[in-house]
């Protein structure tokens, strides 16, 4: 089974594309929805705590996920402690995921820092989605209905598209003209017949 | 030398200036017996009587129930008259408006080839003017002798009133609610070939500018050069433009599948709709208050992109852009 990562800075829509994939059948897994989920294991919060003090829980000890990204996004060091934390747990789980999976061809792993977090080093390839950075200020403006300044700030915590673009080995290219599931469906086709 | 003959000069002029001053009394004296004697020339000039042409406007009125007069054009006539020079000078050159208003209740109407037909003598039309004009002197002869009157019978059509207007908005501030037009319908009553062709009224052209609050106006409707065969049931309309300051605003909301579009899934799912919310309802309104959906249809299914509708929107929101507008999709095979 091949483990092929799925990647895009924010607003590019990787969510969209990640669910042609499961149409076609392909599991998917979406590291920062699991990682959300595993923020609400008790050894994460104890961790959280650890590192940024009381003021990122609220009332109920449950991680204030707003509190904690105004901490994390202004502050790389931070970030950087908060992946470290983060990163081991959600990698441990996703190999136990692969495990349950491992009849497929293949499976896919969406995350939004792929390369950045060094992930990237554990799949076969990699599946690049791109799209006009205006597109994709004005997607996460409606949203998450957000200032745009909130989404370039966290859009600078991303690498720069053309970086990605050196290590990807597909691409997809969603800027609302150019139509993605053939492009999906030829991505599909490659990586079942590599 | 200079001395002397400057004061020469000096001791002539008031000499020279005297007998100026000694002839113009004269003249002046000379030129106000000519006035006084002119006006009084004119004045006993203008005391005697003469015959002269005026030429009136005559309006109709009382004009046969179900009838509509067809040669209305013909609203001119000439009285030839005798009367005091003043009277004649104040009726040719009066600044008011000459019309004369004759009474057609009485006309004995005919059927003709072209409709209905009739007439009215000189004798008759002297009757009704008689005392409209305020002369002492009788009414020599009028021109045409004789008006006659062509009719036709009136048709009726409930019609739609077309809005004919041109506006600008202030900044930020945009019409936020459908433009009212009251009545919306009115009755228009004409000959059978104007009925036939007329499908709206137009207003006249209503011009706003730089609109920065509500608004409502009176306009007049529309009826060009056949105006006098056209009578409508009103002749204006109220217009009425709600206008507020707005806000630019965005919401992402789902795309549901009308039909039996089990087997169909679209991408994206969600759609980004941009639109100008006024500031008064903008706290009050989120994605939940709008519906967006795609029909499945077999026929359509040869296309790459389904088309996405807009199924409901809050009242007052314009929506200025649906992003995307058409979606991906794939038909899973059962």
């Amino acid at each position: 089974m091949k483990r092929i990562g799925l990647t895009g800075n924010i607003g590019t829509g990787k969510s969209t594309i990640a669910r042609i994939f499961e149409v076609l059948g392909v599991p998917v897994y979406h590291a920062d929805m699991r990682a959300r989920q595993l923020m609400e294991t008790g050894s994460v919060i104890a961790g959280v705590e650890k590192l940024f003090g009381s003021q990122v829980l609220n009332s109920s000890r449950q991680v204030d996920r707003k509190a904690l990204a105004a901490l994390v996004f202004k502050d790389k060091q931070k970030l950087e402690a908060l992946n470290n934390l983060v990163h081991p747990m959600v990698e441990k789980d996703f190999t136990t995921w692969c495990e349950h999976h491992n009849n497929y061809p293949y499976v896919l792993h969406e995350a939004a820092i792929l390369y950045e977090s060094g992930f990237d080093r554990f799949f076969e390839a990699s599946i690049l989605v791109v799209a006009p950075l205006e597109i994709c200020i004005r997607r996460v403006i409606n949203r998450d209905s957000v200032a745009r300044e909130n989404v370039l700030e966290r859009i600078e915590n991303q690498w720069p598209q053309e970086k990605k673009l050196l290590l990807a080995q597909y691409v997809v290219t969603n800027d609302e003209t150019t139509l993605v599931i053939p492009q999906v469906l030829r991505i599909h086709q490659q990586i079942l017949g590599s | 030398m200079a001395l002397d003959s400057q004061s020469e000069v000096i001791g002539k002029s008031p000499n020279t200036d005297r007998k100026q001053h000694r002839s113009h009394p004269r003249l002046v004296v000379f030129l106000v017996c000519l006035v006084i004697s002119m006006l009084m020339w004119l004045f006993i000039e203008l005391m005697k009587d003469y015959t002269d042409e005026v030429k009136y406007q005559v309006s109709f009125i009382n004009v046969p129930k179900d009838l509509i007069l067809t040669n209305g054009g013909e609203n001119q006539i000439t009285i030839g008259m005798n009367a005091q020079g003043f009277e004649l000078l104040a009726a040719k050159y009066s600044p008011k408006p000459r019309i004369l208003t004759i009474d057609l209740s009485s006309l004995k109407i005919r059927p003709s080839e072209n409709g209905y037909g009739a007439f009215l003598t000189s004798s008759k039309i002297i009757e009704q003017l008689g005392t409209q004009i305020r002369f002492q002197k009788q009414i020599a002869y009028i021109k045409p002798d004789t008006l006659f009157f062509r009719f036709s019978e009136v048709y009726r059509k409930h019609v739609p009133v077309k809005l004919n207007i041109n506006y600008t908005l202030g900044g930020q501030f945009d019409i936020t609610d459908t433009i009212g037009v009251s009545p919306r319908f009115v009755t228009v009553s004409s000959i059978k070939d104007i009925i036939d062709t007329l499908s709206f009224v137009s207003t006249q052209k209503l011009n706003l500018t730089q609109l920065d609050s509500s608004i409502s106006v009176k306009v007049p409707l529309f009826k060009g050069r056949r105006a006098e065969l056209l009578k409508y049931s009103n002749d204006s309309v109220t217009v009425s433009l709600r206008v507020e300051k707005v806000t630019e605003a965005g919401y992402t909301i789902p795309v549901s599948i009308s039909g039996n579009g089990e087997n169909l899934k679209i991408f994206p799912d969600k759609i980004e709709i941009i639109c100008r919310v006024p500031l008064t309802v903008f706290p009050h309104i989120d994605a939940s208050d709008f519906s967006a959906q795609v029909q499945y249809l077999p026929s359509l299914m040869k296309e790459k992109r389904l088309k996405v509708n807009l199924t409901r929107a809050p009242q007052r929101v314009k929506v200025l852009k649906i992003i995307p507008e058409e979606v991906e999709y794939i038909i899973i095979a059962k």
